[in-house]
């Protein structure tokens, strides 16, 4: 899609990178430099990308990070005892004679007090308080430990935090574009709905009944009716009921249609089905049909009716979406030709798909064309439009009659 | 009138560069004087510089040859040491003496003959600034050199040797623009005559771009690189925004890349490397492309961006390369990128409007014949000849520093001074446009004289005072007079008149001197 427009011979070169650069701007929307780009581009896209750094086991790294007791083997520092009592205490001296003396007069002494006493207290004394120092460092080193695994599992749990928290926002991030994207696919999916509902309308108000058409041939719709309750054998039934099968209905035709004429058209339905596994009758008729949209002779139109096939049971019609207001149903073939899952029956054994006869195929394929290029100039010219009935085709339908 | 044109390399089948520049303006010269190449006995070898011809005299394409054998091959351990040296730290002058007798390549026979024989030789062009004949031969014969630089925003260029050799010599023809800039920038010269003259092609008359196309099975469009694949002349980065270029564009065009490569190339289903190629393959190549591709970062004068111009082929060049960026905005004939978005935009927008590819080849055709024409280099040649054979040299090359001089050291790393030199394209004098019906009509414009940094270095990099380019004189086409043709537009360049010259200089205009009289003074 060319976006410069050189209107003659000269060009200035500057003036267009002048413009260059302002849709650059433009498309930029925010003044962010290129650096900056190619950053917050790259680590998000790395991080959003790579969904192996997601941890799963969370929980079991929330529970070992959980502060654990202090053990209690933890070994104070060595506690210096204040000072140490034994019963030499009292009579130590640094000098010899005076050590010497007390020694003699220690006999003395204890005939006037008793000091194993005192020095048992104060050795108790003694011992009490190295026990009490000892504790307290005990217990301030546990508490240090204590305070130490504290900061220890609270960065562990900040980061634990930290990564639940970015996995939240990631996976809100995720969600976010996938419903994004689910609200865009419902979007396009309505829009299709949509699209589809205005070509059935279009078709619908295109392909008209035309009664007088089957006023002129009532004795074959009788005929038609008896031999749909009787078990036609495969090759009586002939390409007559196929054919006679679009009498009647011309694209572009604008007639009421009533209530006998929808029943009838039921009826034949089903008969076609049956016409269609018993042979030459079911292809003819599909290939007539294939000018409604369903492109593949014998197959994605006698699918349906073949489960019908042994008696028309009403299943299929009774719903009512493939039936016009004009009792004529269109719907039916361009459905099953677009959306339908399921295998064509020709496929299955019950079925098996019939060579289209001769006679039919040249002819008749080249009419269905003709009447696909109808309903399909038709439905873009009708789409979004209410159905406006039309004058009836003189020339081709009138063939195909 | 004999003349000596002096380069480091010269042969029939060395391709690109100063060498090939050299070559075709010895043949072209051939026609109006007598030429004779002083140059060394290397041949392929451009790293060491080897002696692979035999030396003496030959004729190369009817062009008289004399080859001096080289005494030292370079080392390059030891000239990347020097380099390092002057050019990231503060050095002395002996030491860039030790870094370009390093580089080479160091032929002082050379030197010896061009002292000997000055006085046979009415002039010297040399060929290549930085290397070794230069120098030494600018010096020997200041009053008969004239340089022609082939300078780029390297760092050789803020060396301290080279000021006095470009404030010495007889005259300079230059590239472009850009290198003008450049050169007056590092040495403010100003007053030494020079003409920005460029280099012609050997297009072939006939250039078969379907040929080309069932020669290679190329089937698709596609842009062309012709060159070295080297990372410095930007094809790594050109891979990268080409790789996503192509994925943002289904139906984007393909690359062809010509030459040899240095670097390994991706694969890529729009990517073809066709190696080699000779020379009639090449241009059908280029007639067959859609344009050119330019991303190198430092070019004295693209040739091959000028062969493209010259084939009527538009040009992406890279911007941050300013004599590149100032040709595409003189020219009018290509656009250039800064960034991958400037790249990817210019890329479609070429690749997408088929009016505006036709109308930059077209502009590029008429630039190239404009400017770039045998006819045109030719005469700048020969004008310049005669003019300074008419005139008395003035000035005198400053001596070298003396031995204690030599050894300070107060010269501040090259790298610096480079990075302190005016940058952006020069937008220079009004190109005209191609001539339409409603231009015909109209008066042109004046000549505009600015020069215009680049966005994304304008802001960044201060801007040294820097002595203006020539203006050009104001022609009289810009008053159109109904009786008279319109004259003719000047080619890039183009030397002005003397009063021109003198009204540059900042000097007062005095009485018109007389062709041949003895007013060198003004010199």
């Amino acid at each position: 899609m060319s976006e410069f427009q050189i209107r003659s011979e000269s060009v200035d070169v500057e003036q267009i990178m002048k413009q260059i650069r302002q849709r650059i701007l433009e498309k930029r929307g925010q003044d962010y430099t290129e650096d900056q780009i190619r950053e917050l581009a790259s680590v998000r896209l790395e991080k959003f990308l790579d969904p192996k750094n997601l941890r799963s086991d969370l929980l079991e790294q929330f529970r070992k990070s959980r502060p654990a007791p202090p053990s209690v083997d933890i070994e104070p520092p060595r506690i210096q005892p204040p000072y140490t009592f034994d019963d030499q205490t009292l009579f130590t001296s640094h000098r010899g004679l005076m050590r010497l003396a007390r020694k003699l007069l220690k006999p003395l002494l204890k005939l006037m007090f008793n000091p194993n006493t005192l020095n048992q207290v104060l050795h108790a004394q003694a011992q009490f308080n190295v026990d009490m120092l000892k504790r307290e460092a005990r217990r301030s080193v546990e508490q240090r430990e204590l305070e130490r695994q504290h900061a220890v599992s609270r960065g562990e749990w900040n980061a634990l935090y930290y990564e639940v928290l970015h996995n939240i926002v990631l996976e809100t991030t995720r969600m976010g574009i996938e419903v994004q994207n689910l609200r865009m696919k419902v979007e396009s999916l309505s829009s299709r709905l949509d699209f589809s509902e205005r070509r059935v309308r279009a078709l619908e108000g295109v392909v008209q009944y035309r009664p007088e058409a089957v006023r002129t041939h009532p004795r074959r719709d009788r005929d038609e009716d008896d031999a749909a309750v009787m078990p036609a054998p495969a090759g009586a039934a002939g390409a007559t009921p196929a054919t006679g099968s679009f009498e009647g209905f011309v694209p572009g035709a604008a007639q009421p249609a009533d209530a006998s004429s929808r029943r009838r058209r039921r009826r034949r339905r089903g008969r076609r089905g049956q016409g269609q596994n018993q042979g030459s009758e079911g292809a003819s008729a599909s290939g007539a049909l294939s000018g409604f949209g369903a492109g593949e002779p014998g197959g994605d139109l006698g699918a349906p009716d073949s489960q019908s096939a042994a008696g028309f049971d009403g299943t299929e019609d009774d719903d009512g979406d493939d039936i016009d207001a004009n009792g004529f149903e269109v719907s039916g073939p361009i459905e099953s030709n677009e959306f339908r899952d399921t295998p064509p029956a020709a496929d299955t054994p019950a079925a098996p798909r019939e060579p289209e006869p001769a006679h039919v195929s040249a002819d008749d394929r080249r009419d269905s064309a003709e009447l696909n290029q109808n309903f399909d100039e038709a439905a873009s010219d009708r789409a979004g439009e209410p159905a406006v009935p039309q004058p009836p085709k003189p020339s081709q339908d009138d063939d195909v009659q | 009138m004999k003349v000596a044109i002096v380069v480091q390399r010269y042969g029939a089948d060395i391709n690109g560069g100063a060498e090939q520049h050299a070559r075709y303006i010895a043949e072209r010269l051939a026609k109006h004087v007598d030429v004779e190449v002083l140059t060394t006995c290397a041949h392929r070898d451009y790293i060491s510089w080897k002696n692979e011809l035999p030396a003496g005299k030959e004729l190369v394409n009817g062009v008289a040859v004399h080859r001096f054998p080289v005494s030292i091959e370079r080392d390059p351990v030891l000239f990347a040491k020097w380099s390092e040296k002057v050019f990231t730290q503060t050095h002395s002058l002996r030491d860039e003496l030790a870094w370009l007798d390093a580089e080479g390549p160091t032929s002082p026979q050379l030197i010896d003959h061009i002292k000997q024989h000055a006085a046979d030789y009415d002039f010297f062009i040399f060929f290549s600034f930085r290397y070794h004949h230069s120098f030494h031969g600018c010096r020997a014969v200041p009053s008969k050199a004239i340089l022609v630089p082939t300078a780029e925003r390297d760092s050789a260029l803020g060396l301290a040797l080279y000021p006095p050799v470009f404030r010495g010599v007889r005259a300079f023809m230059y590239n472009s623009y850009e290198e003008r800039a450049l050169i007056q920038g590092v040495s403010n010269n100003q007053s030494v005559p020079g003409v920005v003259v460029g280099v012609g092609s050997e297009i072939p008359e006939r250039s078969n771009g379907a040929r080309f196309r069932q020669k290679y099975e190329m089937r698709d469009r596609f842009a062309i690189y012709v060159g070295r694949i080297d990372e410095n002349k930007g094809a790594v980065e050109l891979f990268e925004f080409f790789e996503h270029y192509s994925a943002s564009l289904a139906d984007s065009m393909h690359l062809v890349l010509i030459g040899t490569a240095h670097v390994p190339i991706p694969k890529h289903p729009k990517i073809h490397h066709l190696g080699f190629l000779d020379d009639q393959d090449k241009y059908d190549a280029m007639a067959a492309s859609e344009l050119l591709i330019m991303p190198s970062y430092l070019e004295s004068l693209s040739m091959v961006a000028l062969e493209a111009w010259a084939l009527g082929k538009p040009v992406l060049a890279n911007a941050k390369c300013d004599v590149l960026h100032g040709q595409c905005l003189r020219s009018n004939a290509g656009l250039f990128y800064d960034n991958y978005r400037e790249f990817a935009e210019t890329m479609r927008a070429i690749d997408t409007t088929p009016s505006l590819q036709a109308a930059l080849g077209r502009n590029g055709r008429a630039f190239f014949e404009r400017n770039y024409a045998w006819p045109v280099i030719e005469k700048k040649y020969v004008d310049m000849l005669q003019e300074l054979s008419t005139e008395t040299p003035s000035r005198r090359m400053e001596p070298l520093a003396g031995w204690f001089s030599r050894r300070r050291r107060s010269h501040p790393p090259a790298d610096e001074v480079v990075k302190a030199l005016p940058v952006g394209a020069y937008r220079g004098p009004t190109e005209q446009k191609p001539e339409t019906k409603s231009a015909r009509q109209e008066p042109r414009r004046e000549p505009r004289e600015t020069r215009t940094p680049h966005p994304s270095r304008a802001q960044s990099v201060p801007q040294p005072t820097v002595a203006p380019p020539p203006s050009r004189p104001q022609q009289s086409a810009a008053r159109p007079h109904a009786s008279r043709p319109q004259q003719q537009p000047r080619p890039e360049g183009d030397r002005p008149r003397r009063n021109d010259d003198r009204q540059r200089r900042g000097r007062p205009q005095k009485r018109s001197r007389r062709p041949g009289g003895s007013g060198g003074a003004g010199r």
